[in-house]
């Protein structure tokens, strides 16, 4: 079955360069861009440099997609998974630019953030494309290290320096732990390409060197538990996304889980040989993401605590299809890339109004109030992105989740889509509370001061952008999803 | 005219949605022409659904169908189909609308342009659900109900609106949820989202179980079956009147129509196993909502409990599995919706005169509005089952169907329905005697708007009450239809016996 779905095997090493041409291209970008901020920081070649590394990937990809035939150089796979995931992580790079053009918060240094956000759109295509661990680690830790000088991008002191140590750590012990599986998975199955370790584990599992397996399996998903904040491995999270500038916030929701999540499914695929023990894992993974995110959620005020904690309920969910990927490739993998696209929008389109709403500080809920006759067509965009993020149609929130749902089921996995399903009607809560404020609350007379201030000021071009694009594919490819199922189904496994 | 009948039913979905995206076009500050445009679209989607209800034959098969591929890579299908019963129903959704625009023409004044839009999202939800045969659509549309009445109460209600609004999407969406998995599952044992092949197949028993349930409780929070009827009396008293209509003439009916059309006649072996659960929760439920409708403080909420023992008499009449008894049901269901969105826009007008709905004895309409008094009259006797109204011609089949299957339960019952007219007896009494005092015949009586707006009503119920023969066809045949679905496993040969 795996062999269905990796062609290992001797294509030129010139055929593969050009499969991986939007990789490299994202690697090209990084250096540039690192280049100049080194020899002389500008903020608009930054910009200028990024957007055309982006452009001209996304174009190669879009290009190669319908000769994509699964090409393989040992540590790589590129598949159109994969190049729907580089796409994935393109799009979360250039909102979270966006969203950083109009970061005016005092001492940003401008510069920043367009430079780590290459380096991050860099690693993340590295994990889509990944085929073993060790590049796996690797990505994980050029994500991590763009991440974090994003996070404090230039800010003195305050919540962005914490949240960099709250993000940092986690991700150390990430690094720490997916070494550690790493070698432990070498060592039984001498090894770590993920299609070799998928060959040797059902030999494996069979010798006493089962429980090395099942420890190596354990502590890999730990790593990746807390690179894309599993509970219980999350705690970072919240915090994290709540001290950091917006660009980091719309990069670590988005195009970084997506690209953890597209890694991890490969992992799971590679490892399902162990059998229930790890659908059981698996499962209660989800469960727990599921309550965890859902109800932290649910006791948040600060919009972007919210936020950072259905980050996590939207993990659990996605994990919901992992447990049938072995019995369903294709339709776990065409259901988990079109949730992630969409809620990679979706997240992005939130924290832009976030930003668009309070700035680059944090926003109270209660701010909200009464926004709905004070800026009707951003209290309108937001609230639509709030029903599409928590599922309801006829947005495209409902049309993933539809898939989702339906693939699980597909795999037997009744409870868990019980399981999500009781989380998706917390979510609706907790979603349409903002929605609730925004319209129906009047706004009090304490928040006078603020009211003026939003009042007066004008929302950003680029955050405009983002809302405008986010609020376009909600409704059009949730009335008419066929171009972009059709799509995520021809790419799938 | 020639597109327009071959696509009769998505003209009649999509002109409401369409009258919305006009209204937003009119300056929010022209609030008449606002409630003028919104009365033209509800008038003509009247008219539209009126041709429809005389365009179909009333056969036993689904007519006026229309099928487009919508999202094939999930098989997909835009596919609508009416046969007599949800016709019936959506010719009633028309017919309230219209009574909501006029009710609300000088009750809401803000936000008059958000309003109407809600309302008319809701009618083409509304339109949508009862004509889908695609299980999608359907579930699309029923969504697209709940938010659109959530957005009404919660933005146009009263003083206690939020919590009324917040419990509202607490209990449907819950609802929802359960619906959408069971549905999905559905989907996955048929492999097909159209409810033609869900009819065609037999799902095995231990999956009609779980199935069955869920849908049953997911179809039961919107019709407010007795025991997930909570949510009601708030939502119904704290919600602009149009939106009490809406929910009592729309989303209870709603419900009732899921039990109708999916979860009866889907899995008949399991609701084999659950019709004396059934009967007995419709008793409870006539019983119950009977006498709470006598205790309460306020016609909208009387008439919100009246829903629920009216919801008990339409589950009594599917449980019976009788022809009879079903189409009676079916006809229960419009009347009913009629009847209650008379009353509730009598209510609505008690306000806008600044007087109360309370049935404390305050009111004495007969003394002060003696027009308004006789016209409620006749609408709370028509709630109370009299015949020569419809209500009464649907209850008499409903228990004349039932005595012939579940004999003991329609005893009962019968005598739970004599608690209504007694609860309706109270509130007549409550409304309109008293003396006349010094404040007597100062205020407006019912003007030309109202007229125009409880005259249609009256005049149907009264009209199918006197010659229900000829409306009660198509909803006959549509029984029919459910009959033989929903009693599939008499026919079935016992497991034992069954052939290899």
């Amino acid at each position: 079955m795996f062999e269905a779905v990796v062609q290992w095997g001797g294509q030129g090493g010139v055929a593969f360069v050009r499969s991986a041409l939007p990789l490299i291209v994202l690697a090209v970008t990084a250096l540039v861009v690192g280049g100049i901020e080194l020899v002389r920081p500008s903020r608009r070649a930054h910009i200028a440099v990024l957007s055309a590394g982006l452009g001209v990937s996304f174009f190669l990809s879009w290009q190669m997609w319908a000769s994509a035939s699964g090409a393989s150089q040992g540590m790589f796979l590129i598949d159109r998974v994969t190049i729907v995931g580089w796409q994935i992580a393109i799009i979360a790079t250039a909102f979270a630019l966006l969203v950083s053009c109009s970061d005016r918060g005092e001492g940003v240094e401008r510069s920043v953030p367009a430079a780590m956000l290459g380096v991050i759109a860099f690693g993340m295509a590295l994990l889509v494309a990944a085929a073993d661990l060790v590049v796996i680690l690797i990505a994980f830790e050029i994500i991590a290290a763009g991440a974090v000088a994003l996070i404090v991008g230039g800010r003195a002191g305050g919540r962005a320096h914490e949240a960099a140590v709250k993000f940092f750590i986690p991700s150390l012990l990430a690094t720490a732990f997916m070494a550690m599986g790493a070698a432990c998975l070498f060592g039984v199955t001498g090894a770590t390409e993920l299609g070799a370790i998928a060959e040797r584990i059902p030999e494996c599992m069979a010798s006493p060197m089962r429980s090395l397996v099942l420890v190596g399996v354990g502590l890999v998903t730990v790593a990746f538990a807390l690179r894309i904040a599993i509970a219980a491995f999350h705690a970072w999270m919240p915090d994290a996304i709540e001290g950091a500038p917006p660009a980091a916030a719309v990069i670590l929701t988005t195009g970084a889980m997506a690209a953890g999540l597209i890694a991890f499914m490969r992992v799971a695929l590679a490892v399902a040989a162990i059998g229930p023990l790890w659908r059981g894992l698996l499962t209660a993974l989800a469960v727990a993401s599921i309550v965890v995110g859902n109800l932290g959620a649910l006791a948040q005020t600060n919009l972007k605590r919210m936020l950072g904690f259905a980050a996590i309920a939207q993990v659990g969910l996605a994990l919901i299809v992992l447990p049938s990927v072995a019995a369903d490739p294709s339709g776990v993998s065409r259901a988990l890339i079109l949730f992630l696209l969409v809620t990679v929008v979706l997240m992005a389109a939130a924290f832009a109004a976030v930003s668009a709403i309070g700035g680059a500080g944090s926003v109270d809920s209660a701010q909200l109030a009464g926004l709905a006759s004070r800026r009707p067509v951003l209290a309108a965009t937001f609230s639509l992105i709030l029903l599409a993020l928590a599922g309801l149609p006829p947005t495209v929130g409902f049309v993933a989740r539809y898939d989702l749902f339906l693939t699980a089921l597909g795999g037997g996995d009744v409870g868990l889509v019980l399981v999500g399903a009781f989380g998706s009607v917390l979510s609706i809560a907790y979603f349409l509370k903002p929605v609730w404020t925004m319209v129906f609350c009047e706004p009090h007379a304490s928040m006078g001061a603020f009211d003026e201030d939003a009042t007066v000021r004008a929302i950003p071009a680029p955050l405009v952008a983002v809302l405008a694009i986010a609020a376009m594919v909600v409704i059009l490819f949730g009335i008419l999803p066929q171009n972009l199922v059709a799509y995520l189904s021809l790419s799938a496994w | 005219m020639q597109l327009l009948l071959s696509h009769m039913l998505t003209a009649i979905i999509f002109l409401p949605l369409l009258g919305a995206a006009l209204i937003l076009l009119v300056p929010a500050r022209w609030k008449g022409a606002v409630r003028a445009v919104g009365l033209v679209v509800a008038l003509v989607t009247l008219a539209l659904c009126a041709l429809a209800w005389f365009g179909i034959e009333g056969s036993r098969e689904f007519e006026l169908g229309e099928i487009a591929s919508w999202i094939p890579a999930f098989g997909i299908h835009y596919h609508v189909g009416v046969d007599g019963a949800s016709m019936l129903l959506m010719l009633m959704i028309a017919l309230i609308v219209p009574m909501g625009v006029l009710v609300s023409w000088n009750e809401v004044d803000e936000r008059v342009r958000g309003f109407h839009v809600w309302l008319f999202v809701a009618e083409a939800g509304f339109m949508g659900v009862f004509a889908a045969l695609d299980i999608f659509l359907f579930y699309v549309s029923w969504q697209v109900v709940l938010i659109a009445l959530f957005f009404l109460v919660g933005s146009f209600g009263l003083s206690g609106r939020l919590r009324a609004a917040h419990t509202f999407l607490l209990f449907v969406m819950a609802g929802g949820m359960l619906l959408l998995v069971a549905m999905l599952a559905a989907a996955g044992v048929v492999g097909s989202f159209d409810l033609l092949d869900w009819y065609a197949i037999d799902f095995p028993f231990a999956v009609q179980r779980w199935l069955f349930l869920a849908m049953a409780v997911a179809f039961a929070i919107p019709a407010a079956v007795v025991g997930l009827h909570m949510w009601l009396a708030d939502a119904v008293a704290e919600a602009p009147t149009a939106g009490a209509i809406l929910i009592v003439g729309g989303l209870l009916k709603m419900g009732c129509y899921g039990f109708y059309r999916f979860a009866m006649p889907l899995f008949p072996e399991a609701l084999a196993v659950a019709v004396p659960v059934l009967c007995i929760l419709a008793l409870v439920g006539i019983i119950a909502g009977a006498l709470m409708a006598a205790v309460q403080p306020t016609l909208k909420r009387a008439v919100a409990y009246l829903a629920v023992a009216q919801t008990g008499i339409v589950l009594l009449g599917f449980s019976s599995l009788n022809v009879e008894a079903s189409a009676g049901a079916v006809v229960v269901l419009a009347a009913q919706g009629l009847v209650s969105v008379g009353l509730l826009g009598m209510a609505g007008m008690l306000s806008g005169r600044g007087l109360t709905d309370a049935l404390d004895g305050s009111a004495k309409l007969g003394a002060r509005l003696p027009r308004m008094a006789v016209v409620l009259l006749v609408l709370l006797v028509a709630a109370a089952g009299v015949p020569g109204f419809a209500v009464f011609a649907g209850e008499w089949l409903v228990f004349l169907g039932s005595f012939q299957t579940q004999t003991i339960m329609a005893a009962i019952a019968l005598a739970g329905v004599v608690l209504v007219p007694v609860a309706v007896g109270r509130i007549a009494l409550r409304l309109i005697a008293g003396s006349s005092d010094e404040e007597a015949r100062h205020r407006r009586d019912l003007g030309l708007r109202e007229y125009v707006l409880l005259i249609p009503a009256l005049a149907i119920l009264i009209g199918v009450g006197v010659a229900p023969r000829m409306w009660l066809g198509p909803a006959l045949a549509s029984a029919k239809t459910f009959c033989t679905l929903a009693t599939r496993v008499r026919m079935i040969v016992p497991a034992g016996e069954r052939e290899p």
